[in-house]
């Protein structure tokens, strides 16, 4: 499999898990009754970070870093 | 209060100084490196984020709660998808020069009316957006100088954003070029939002409530606050608003344009990946402490404008008037930016087509005064919209009508790069389809809300009825008449073969190699051409501008090449004027032939050059034949034979390296050209193969620069059953130069070492007539008698003779045999020859050697080498005979062949030796005795004569050699 492939793959990882968060019965499921307000944004935050992560292994994999 | 004058003139010195920033960026003040910065790229995103974040989440919170936040993730949503949709749509608008979403659906579609119908519907849903802008401005004002505006305080807000508009996008000659400088300014607007939302945050939570604890300590005793926020979530509409917000990332006008259009690397796309969502989530980290310091401080204003109450509450004028530029900075950025946006698209697909400028028009200049005009129309537009709102209106509800209208063409969008199938018909039907269902839910009620037109009350009644919001039930009910309406279209109506070829090309394949080449023979003629639409000036340029994307010259004439500058310069036009309308002007003008096809290797360069250029993303599939085809391409390119190839025109195709050093002709000289157009003799000998029946062709010997030179030819037609295989031959050329010269050396070689065994032998033989002549010489010098005399001097004489002939057989024998040319002689002298040869050597005289060969045969041949094939295999057999042992020689006549045998009754042959014994040193006889070439090299002569040797052995019994000879026509005398 090429780094490419690989690297579409984790993506579509990423958007499905976030999908998961946001868009399910999850995220109300953790919102209610929830006395934290911020952590629709702490949940948000994790995804950003997923998302960088992925962003940095691929630069490494093209060897930018 | 603020004085309005204050509030105008701080928001005229604003975008004053945004000028300056877009100015610097073009004229070079400010480095490139900052300019081309991911981080500029990602914030100038943030035009996003309008007057309807700044002020309208909060507003959005207080009545939805927590639902604000689903029109930024579904933003982040729809950027973690960038590998699988926003980054296929910026190589296709960056490799075909699209730069709208009309331009996409129209070079998709290959349909004007696509592109019409887009900008039209598009115009329409971003008319409440721009409305709303003026709207959220105009109140924000109100509120701050705590008295209403008047119609001029809109019509001015309005006229600054066209002039700004057009400073910021409508200053170039040529469209076609990225806005550096409008990216830079709209990437510091969308900071200056930021800094002032988090400032303003800062104050409520900090100044209003003293610190996060006592928020939370104030929430503890305000539960409901919470359950406010959370009690929306269970009604449904959630998911609804994440679509929307994940249509509206990149298909709103200003998104489309910002992320794709205005992006100069994908690098930069990638890196907003994450950032562009971690912008949107530190600009709403401010909303809900906002949210609460309003109610806290019971605010008596619509809660869309908490950010300017918590501001004014603070008691000082610099912080409302600076969150009154942090407003300002959100509704121009998204009017400017949107106005640019839409007047392109209405330029290439609204105005172009219908009025088309004259040749002597400046087309450049036409454009660039018809987009201001544009811009002027489109704002002036908004404001007639504004005009027509009620006023009572939420900032999310305008809002939201445009969110509905854009995910319209989402379904498009996916079929754009997805669905191959998908067609103009089916997409026009769906669109018209969502369009209408859009228009009867959302556009017809606000217009009834405004008095405009009666109110349509059952439509109503239905959502009232489904218990959903009305953009819920706009959204829905929009999208899925779309999508049903374009998938029944495109199953029923056919594909056209331009739509099919622009579908292989939104999926990232490059497209078909092209077959038909273009009418113009030079560049000069398409300037010519095209200067009757364009211009001349303009046609100059573009055919100027466009070879120089491909890096050629002038003078270029070569058909295939001249197709693809047709190709580029269609491309450059359809930034400039649109895809459709640069490809039908390029069709009419540039019109090709359609009789003359473009040859097969110009095809193949055409296709590598597309693979190489295109930089697509291949899938799995493509790239493992793309693999194949490199390696396979490899595997000829790098062959040792030289390999020709050509097509069934017996135009060359192929022509590798190993021929290119052959034949010292280049590779380019003579791809594309016919065989019997290459220098010669490779034109001639080529084409000859082509016409042989009787292939391959071993040993030809060819003059090549004045050299002779030995070729092995080979030549295999490539089979097709239909098309659109294409069919031809591959010919394959080995050379055999070196190996005729090495073998002619050992051949030399292996005579001079027999000549060595041979040397004691022709001591003797020498030694007895030199004996015998000093015999008689010395009787003669006291004989008297004449008649003994005369006898004594002929046996003299006769001895003579002798040792002449052995040497002269022996000279013969070690001349280099090759270079004469084959003559014809006595068969029956040259096995004669060949048995007094081998008969020099002593113990082979003690063998008998019979021969026999009928007296008029004649052979056709190179007598050297032939004499050397006797002696080598007369040797041999004497060499196994026993002392006093028998030899026979024979040579048979049959019909067209010359059978010679060689028989001997030694010790004979093993069986499983049989097939080493040709081979060259393979030997059984004693160092010094024999190399082992003899019969390796008889065997390569035989065959050069295009003979054979047979060999039947059976040990103890004997070994009868048998060499068989082609006879030439005459070779038996009568």
């Amino acid at each position: 499999m090429s780094d490419l492939e690989r690297q579409r793959e984790w993506a579509l990882l990423v958007l499905l898990a976030a999908l998961l968060l946001f868009g399910s019965p999850l995220w109300w499921w953790l919102l209610a009754g929830s006395g934290w307000w911020y952590l629709p944004y702490l949940l948000w935050f994790g995804v950003i970070l997923l998302a960088l992560l992925l962003y940095r292994q691929q630069r490494e994999g093209e060897g930018e870093e | 209060m603020i004085e309005i004058k204050l509030l105008y003139v701080s928001g005229l010195l604003y975008l004053c100084l945004l000028f300056l920033i877009a100015h610097a960026a073009e004229q070079g003040w400010i480095g490139e490196r900052l300019v081309r910065h991911p981080w500029v790229y990602t914030l100038s995103l943030g035009v996003y984020a309008t007057t309807w974040s700044y002020y309208g989440s909060v507003g959005f919170a207080a009545t939805s709660g927590y639902l604000f936040l689903a029109i930024y993730l579904g933003v982040t949503l729809a950027f973690l998808a960038t590998p699988f949709l926003l980054q296929p749509l910026y190589r296709l608008s960056r490799d075909r020069q699209l730069t709208s979403l009309a331009d996409l659906f129209a070079f998709r579609f290959r349909s004007q009316g696509a592109g019409v119908v887009v900008t039209l519907f598009m115009l329409l849903g971003t008319l409440p957006y721009i409305a709303l802008q003026i709207h959220a401005v105009t109140q924000s004002i109100e509120i701050l100088t705590s008295a209403s505006t008047t119609l001029h305080t809109s019509l001015l807000f309005c006229l600054t954003l066209i002039l700004f508009s057009i400073l910021f996008g409508a200053r170039h000659l040529t469209p076609r070029e990225k806005h550096h400088g409008l990216v830079l300014a709209i990437a510091f607007e969308s900071l200056i939002k930021l800094l002032a939302l988090l400032l303003i945050g800062g104050v409520a939570l900090f100044g209003v409530f003293d610190g996060p604890l006592a928020l939370q300590q104030w929430l503890s005793t305000h539960p409901e606050r919470l359950q406010q926020l959370q009690q929306p979530l269970h009604q449904g509409a959630w998911t609804t608003l994440l679509l929307l917000s994940f249509a509206a990332a990149f298909l709103l006008p200003r998104q489309f344009h910002m992320t794709i259009t205005e992006n100069f690397s994908s690098r930069s796309l990638r890196f907003a990946t994450w950032a562009f969502p971690l912008f949107l989530l530190l600009l709403n980290l401010p909303i809900l402490p906002l949210l609460w310091a309003g109610t806290y401080l019971q605010l008596e204003i619509n809660p869309d404008y908490y950010v300017l109450g918590v501001a004014m509450a603070s008691g000082t004028n610099w912080l409302p008037v600076l969150v009154f530029i942090g407003g300002i900075s959100a509704a121009s950025a998204m009017v400017i930016v949107a106005t640019l946006a839409l007047s392109n698209m209405c330029l290439h697909h609204l105005l172009l087509p219908l009025h088309y400028p004259a040749p002597k028009v400046n087309l450049y200049r036409w454009l660039l005064w018809s987009r201001r005009l544009l811009i002027g129309l489109i704002i002036f537009s908004g404001y007639g919209f504004y005009q027509l709102l009620t006023h009572h209106q939420g900032l999310a509800e305008i809002g939201l009508i445009s969110f509905v209208a854009v995910a319209q063409f989402l379904p498009g969008v996916v079929a754009v790069l997805y669905w191959r199938r998908a067609n103009r018909a089916g997409f026009l039907l769906g669109l018209g389809a969502g369009i209408t269902l859009w228009a009867v839910t959302l556009l017809l009620p606000l217009l009834a809300a405004a008095e405009v037109i009666p109110s349509a009350g059952a439509v109503e009644q239905w959502r009232l009825g489904l218990g959903l919001e009305k953009w819920q039930f706009a959204t829905l009910l929009s999208l899925s008449g779309n999508m049903l309406f374009f998938v029944i279209g495109s199953l029923w109506a056919q594909t056209s073969a331009d739509e099919r070829e622009a579908a292989r090309i939104c999926a990232g394949e490059p497209g078909a190699s092209p077959q038909q080449l273009v009418m113009a023979r030079s560049p000069e003629a398409f300037r010519q051409e095209l200067g009757q639409i364009l211009g001349a000036q303009t046609a100059d340029k573009e055919v100027t501008q466009a070879l120089h994307d491909l890096g050629m010259d002038e003078e270029e004439a070569h058909p295939a090449k001249l197709r693809r500058l047709r190709d580029r310069i269609e491309r450059n036009l359809s930034g400039l004027v649109g895809p459709q309308l640069a490809h039908i002007i390029i069709n009419r003008q540039l019109e090709l032939d359609r009789v003359t096809k473009m040859a097969l290797a110009d095809s193949m360069r055409y296709i590598e050059q597309q693979m190489k250029e295109s930089r697509s993303r291949l899938d799995d599939l493509v790239t493992s034949l793309d693999r194949l085809r490199r390696y396979h391409h490899r595997v000829l390119l790098d062959l040792p034979l030289g390999v020709c190839a050509v097509e069934e025109d017996r135009r060359v195709t192929l022509w590798n390296p190993a021929l290119q050093r052959m034949s010292g002709i280049g590779c380019e000289q003579v791809l594309g050209e016919p065989l019997r157009s290459l220098p010669p003799p490779w034109g001639e000998l080529l084409e000859g193969l082509m016409r042989a029946e009787d292939v391959p062709i071993h040993h030809l010997e060819v003059e090549v620069d004045g050299q002779r030179r030995w070729f092995n030819l080979h030549q295999a037609v490539l089979l097709t059953s239909a098309e659109p295989d294409p069919g031809g031959a591959v010919m394959l050329v080995e050379d055999l130069t070196d190996r005729e010269h090495l073998e002619a050396e050992l051949a030399h070689s292996d005579r001079l070492a027999s000549l060595g065994r041979l040397a004691a032998g022709l001591a003797h033989e020498i030694g007895n007539p030199i004996t015998g002549i000093d015999s008689l010489a010395q009787n003669l010098r006291h004989e008297q008698d004449p008649a003994v005399i005369a006898e004594s001097v002929a046996a003299i004489l006769l001895q003579t003779r002798r040792v002449s002939g052995i040497l002269r057989s022996m000279m013969n024998f070690s001349r280099r045999g090759e270079s004469a040319p084959p003559e014809r002689f006595p068969l029956a002298e040259l096995l004669a020859e060949a048995v007094a040869l081998v008969q020099l050597s002593h113990r082979r005289r003690q063998v008998r050697c019979d021969h026999f060969c009928p007296p008029e045969i004649e052979l056709t041949g190179q007598r050297q080498q032939l004499l050397q094939v006797l002696v080598n295999l007369l040797t041999n057999a004497m060499d196994a005979s026993p002392q006093d042992g028998r030899v026979e020689l024979l040579a048979i006549n049959e019909e067209r062949q010359i059978r010679l045998e060689v028989i001997d009754y030694g010790e004979g042959i093993a069986p499983e030796r049989l097939d080493l014994v040709c081979e060259p040193f393979y030997t059984t006889k004693q160092v010094g005795e024999g190399t082992g070439l003899g019969l390796a090299l008889a065997h390569s002569i035989v065959t050069a004569h295009g003979g054979k040797i047979e060999i039947d052995s059976q040990p103890g019994v004997g070994t009868r050699l048998v060499v068989i000879l082609p006879l030439a026509a005459g070779d038996t005398r009568e």
